[in-house]
């Protein structure tokens, strides 16, 4: 009943585990700049393997637009916080490092709060309590405690932009379905016209959840084939 | 652990001059935009608006007395503010040149619960009150009343003429809540209620 993933022998077989966990093994090993892109969009992808940043994944996907700048938002977080921390973690102790990188990232969602508030004030409204819960993401403290020091900054950057997009490709996808399915509408453009009849459980929570999980079953059908 | 509390506190100093230097660049513009969101609701809802006086305050409302390019008063929007559920709700609401319609509500400011409170934002809650008819009255009387989805009368119900008349006004009246946000919907319809309400006071004074 309670079988693990490890356990499932239909899972073990092939190259599906080998892929999963293939990051972990060539840790510390120099791996491809492609690779190290595609390690955080497709093979670690934060929502899809690792179930984090789920609550603005599923809050913020009502509609393409949230979905895009809650993207954004969250991409520039990540991305200037680990650069941040790659100058910054080789100056403090081992044992501060996790409370040193959650002062980063409060830094780096303040300053980006604040701008959103003074130069696109519509986002920031429509964003609301979820531009201050970005440093709350699992994602970001994830991509913050995986990160060795002795990495080069262009590797940092590059996985960061890897974990970004595969984010950002997640909400993208749960937008376009719940938009369409339950508005009619894509970017708030009217596809079917007047006559419609949207399925209005995929613009609430409960059909969030529905698709999020269609997509992950998906995911890991297309993994288990290839 | 003294290097670990130094380098703590050093990072905790830098964070915060940094922050404290985006909070000082940022503050003209936060405040700036406080006034362009009003205007921006009073533009989307006075689509002929071109000049408005903004010298008006009734109570604890303010009044933007709206006029079109040829001069004619075409409205008054009302900017108003009470509490909702999770914090502060500020609302504009564009009166007709007559005062007896809602032609449009914008919300101007929020905090309710994301994807519960937060959709009176949405325009499912707030085309409700397009062009919603209204009979003013001195407080407790409710300019505006909010139902369930549940309490709408049954059309079958109505049986004589006068029934379906009386019906209709009271409809027209009425703003279904949003399911599972009861009491923001609730905020809302009491700050337009009291901000009509205080509207059709100073009006008469």
């Amino acid at each position: 009943m309670n079988e693990s993933i490890t356990d499932n022998p239909s899972i073990n077989d092939g190259a599906y585990h080998e892929d999963v966990h293939n990051a972990d093994a060539v840790q510390g090993t120099r791996v491809s700049v492609r690779d190290q892109f595609f390690k955080g969009l497709w093979f670690q992808n934060p929502v899809l393997v690792h179930t984090l940043g789920v609550c603005p994944a599923l809050a913020m996907t009502r509609t393409m637009a949230e979905a895009v700048a809650m993207a954004l938002a969250t991409a520039l977080v990540l991305i200037a916080s680990e650069i941040s921390m790659f100058y910054i973690q080789k100056h403090i102790p081992k044992t501060i490092q996790l409370p040193g990188y959650l002062i980063v990232i409060a830094m780096w969602v303040t300053l980006v709060d604040l701008g959103l508030q003074a130069w696109a004030p519509l986002i920031a409204l429509n964003l609301g309590i979820f531009i201050p819960l970005i440093a709350a993401n699992g994602m970001i403290v994830y991509a913050a405690l995986n990160s060795p020091e002795s990495r080069p900054l262009g590797d940092t950057i590059v996985q960061s932009m890897g974990l970004a997009t595969g984010f950002s490709a997640v909400l993208i996808c749960l937008a376009t379905i719940r938009e369409i399915l339950g508005n009619g509408t894509w970017f708030s453009l009217s596809l079917f016209g007047s006559d419609f009849q949207p399925m209005q459980l995929f613009a609430f929570p409960a059909g969030a959840f529905i698709v999020l999980g269609f997509l992950i079953a998906g995911y890991h059908h297309i993994r288990r084939l290839r | 652990m003294r290097r670990q509390v130094v380098a703590l506190a050093v990072l905790f100093v830098i964070a915060g001059m940094v922050m404290s230097i985006a909070a000082k660049i940022t503050h003209q513009p936060i405040l700036n935009h406080g006034d362009a969101v009003v205007v921006a609701a009073l533009k989307s809802t006075f689509p002929t608006v071109a000049t408005w006086n903004h010298d008006l305050r009734y109570d604890a409302i303010e009044v933007y007395h709206c006029m079109s390019a040829t001069r004619n008063f075409i409205g008054d929007f009302i900017v108003a503010e009470g509490k909702g559920y999770a914090g502060k709700i500020k609302l504009g609401i564009a009166l007709s040149s007559d005062s007896s319609t809602i032609s449009g509500v914008r919300v101007l400011d929020q905090h309710e619960t994301p994807g519960l409170g937060d959709d009176i934002r949405l325009p499912g809650f707030l085309t409700q009150f397009n062009e919603l008819k209204f009979a003013p009255g001195p407080a407790p009387v409710q300019c505006v009343r909010l139902v369930k989805n549940s309490d709408s009368p049954h059309p079958d119900v109505v049986t004589s003429a006068t029934d379906k008349r009386d019906a209709a006004t009271s409809m027209n009246c009425q703003i279904h809540a949003i399911s599972g946000a009861t009491l923001s919907s609730r905020a809302c319809v009491a700050i337009i209620n009291r901000a009509l309400i205080s509207h059709a006071k100073g009006v008469r004074q």
